[in-house]
């Protein structure tokens, strides 16, 4: 049920003057925000096609037929038809929208209800990979890990990327053992995320599950990137037993981190000094800026020393609080001041 | 490069030229300029003077060779109907200085030795290795020498292998320049098939790979490299 109150214009091209209005759900701001830049060209061009749903027809309109229809019983189905939610796919978003004619509204209207975001990638499959060097330098080839050995290895996470190459490059020197995180997977584990579990993610959680439940006696170092956490928080949840020996280092979680860390303590595992780092990413600044309060608490139950755990919670204090404007201008947004693509380009400051 | 279907991509003919001198030669690449996306990769090296650089910290190839990244682009390919991003083109230019004995002998500059140094390497690199492809006898491996391919050129021929960067993708091209006695010029092409998850990429992995290998071909052919005349000398000595 569209919630009028809750709709702002979504760009000054969008008003009604020409063509259909276009309006937008304001609590979609941060989302919209962390998956679509408008400086870029792909931002652009998503901003651009939902600005052409101006002129999309009342493509639910009711065929012609030869059967007779009383005029209201037509309006009705019209009406109901709509309503439907309909979808326009551009690049990696998916824009969800309604077309109708709410209260105050002089003519049809397009609300947009919801817009996911869906990462290309490759095709790739989920797992535990090395790469081998070679003569030339640069880039060795990448392959699936046959005997999963993970004693004493440094083991990556990456967040999201197109590619298993571009996972690779991610790791860097960090780690030679990649656990590949396909976009797909990261598409289901998002923070933003409420789809259910495809299969590749599924399958993603049980080699990783099986990777820690294989090495529940071995050191092993876990380095989990951004979109890294949300596989790594699945995995905990299925596996059994402890992983005393096993450290993690986290970066820029996109994920719920206070459940994270719970999950990593729960078992047993180490979390070394500095655990949990923030870099330049305003989306898992803004993730920690949503969870700051659980995420501070689950810090302060840690079995670290205090003087660290006030120096992650200061740390993740100070850089927050560099991205709190923009969660507050996004529960602030209303129509009569700002459209959500001009909010959106002055929110551009936040980026990094 | 005219590309096939509705796909859309940078083009060579608007690109950058950039300068790197050698001792032994100078060398010019072009650099296409590709759209601000989130996920590009547009790196090239500071350094455009490798006339009397210290090696020492660079990185290590497989032979302990040390090397260092020249260039680093990623972009993207569109379909020019749907917009969908449909393929990524990954380019890595490296750098590799030889062993201290090839380079007082010079004999990275013959064609002959180029070779066998190279093979050998990667011979041994990938020694070992297993895939559902290795029976196939078109698929890259020590038996065919990699696919081995001769790029003749006027003073000296460069060579092109292929390597197959991540399981289950198709191999993909590689070539070695020699610059003079001390390096050799890697470029690498690696195109990979993108995916949205709700809807199917309609080009197919062969010709996407296609693709790869003619954008390959078209970048060597774009590379400016001038010889000085001692080098030249030595190349002709050898050759």
């Amino acid at each position: 049920m569209v919630q009028q109150a809750n709709f702002i214009y979504f760009s000054p091209q969008t008003t009604g003057k020409t063509g259909k209005a276009i309006k937008i759900d304001k609590n979609l701001f941060l989302p919209f925000f962390c998956g679509v830049d408008p400086k870029t060209y792909e931002g652009q061009f998503i901003i651009n096609q939902i600005e052409q749903l101006r002129t999309a027809p009342d493509h639910h309109t009711i065929p012609v037929g030869n059967a007779y229809r009383a005029p209201d019983h037509t309006q009705q189905l019209q009406n109901f038809k709509n309503a439907r939610e309909h979808m326009l796919r551009v690049k990696s978003a998916q824009i969800i929208y309604q077309i109708k004619q709410g209260v105050g509204d002089g003519s049809p209207t397009v609300y947009i209800t919801q817009i996911r975001i869906t990462n290309k990638g490759d095709n790739q499959a989920p797992g535990f990979y090395s790469r081998n060097k070679i003569p030339g330098g640069g880039r060795g080839p990448i392959q699936k890990m046959k005997d999963v050995s993970l004693k004493h290895r440094t083991v990556y996470i990456n967040g999201l990327s197109d590619s298993i190459d571009e996972a690779m490059k991610q790791a860097g020197n960090q780690s030679n053992v990649l656990f590949y995180n396909p976009a797909r997977v990261c598409n289901d584990l998002g923070i933003w995320s409420s789809a259910p579990q495809t299969y590749i993610t599924k399958n993603a959680v049980k080699e990783l599950t099986k990777g820690l439940e294989d090495h529940k006696g071995d050191p092993v170092n876990w380095l989990v990137e951004g979109e890294g956490g949300g596989v790594l928080n699945e995995a905990l949840k299925n596996m059994s037993g402890t992983l005393t020996g096993h450290n993690f280092k986290i970066t820029n979680p996109k994920t719920n981190t206070p459940k994270l860390l719970k999950a990593i303590t729960e078992k047993k595992g180490n979390l070394p000094k500095m655990f949990l780092s923030y870099t330049d990413s305003e989306v898992a600044l803004i993730a920690a800026a949503s969870h700051k309060e659980a995420l501070a608490q689950q810090i302060g139950l840690l079995p670290c020393d205090k003087e660290m755990r006030n120096k992650i919670v200061a740390t993740i204090d100070e850089k927050s609080s560099g991205v709190s404007p923009l969660t507050k201008q996004a529960s602030r947004l209303s129509s009569k001041s700002i459209t959500f693509v001009q909010a959106l380009n002055n929110a551009g400051i936040y980026r990094k | 490069m005219i590309y096939p279907g509705n796909i859309i991509g940078p083009q060579f003919d608007k690109s950058d030229l950039v300068d790197f001198k050698f001792k032994g030669a100078t060398l010019t690449l072009l650099l296409p300029e590709i759209p601000l996306e989130t996920r590009r990769i547009d790196e090239v090296s500071t350094i455009k003077d490798f006339s009397d650089v210290d090696t020492q910290d660079w990185e290590l190839t497989s032979e302990d060779d040390p090397c260092f990244t020249l260039v680093s682009q990623k972009w993207n390919f569109e379909d020019a109907k749907t917009f969908d991003d449909i393929a990524s083109c990954w380019v890595e230019i490296t750098l590799v200085e030889v062993s201290e004995q090839m380079q007082q002998s010079h004999m990275i500059l013959s064609k002959s030795a180029l070779k066998k140094y190279f093979l050998d390497a990667f011979a041994r690199a990938l020694e070992g290795e297993e895939g559902a492809n290795m029976d196939n006898p078109n698929w890259p491996k020590k038996d065919n020498a990699f696919n081995y391919k001769c790029i003749k050129r006027e003073s000296l021929d460069w060579m092109q292998i292929e390597v197959c960067f991540a399981t289950g993708s198709q191999p993909s091209p590689l070539a070695f320049i020699p610059i003079d006695n001390r390096y050799v010029l890697n470029i690498s092409f690696h195109m990979s098939s993108m995916h949205y998850a709700d809807r199917k990429n309609p080009y197919s992995d062969e010709l996407i790979s296609k693709m790869e290998f003619g954008l390959f071909d078209e970048y060597l052919q774009s590379i400016n490299l001038r010889y000085t005349s001692e080098t030249l000398q030595r190349i002709q000595s050898f050759n």
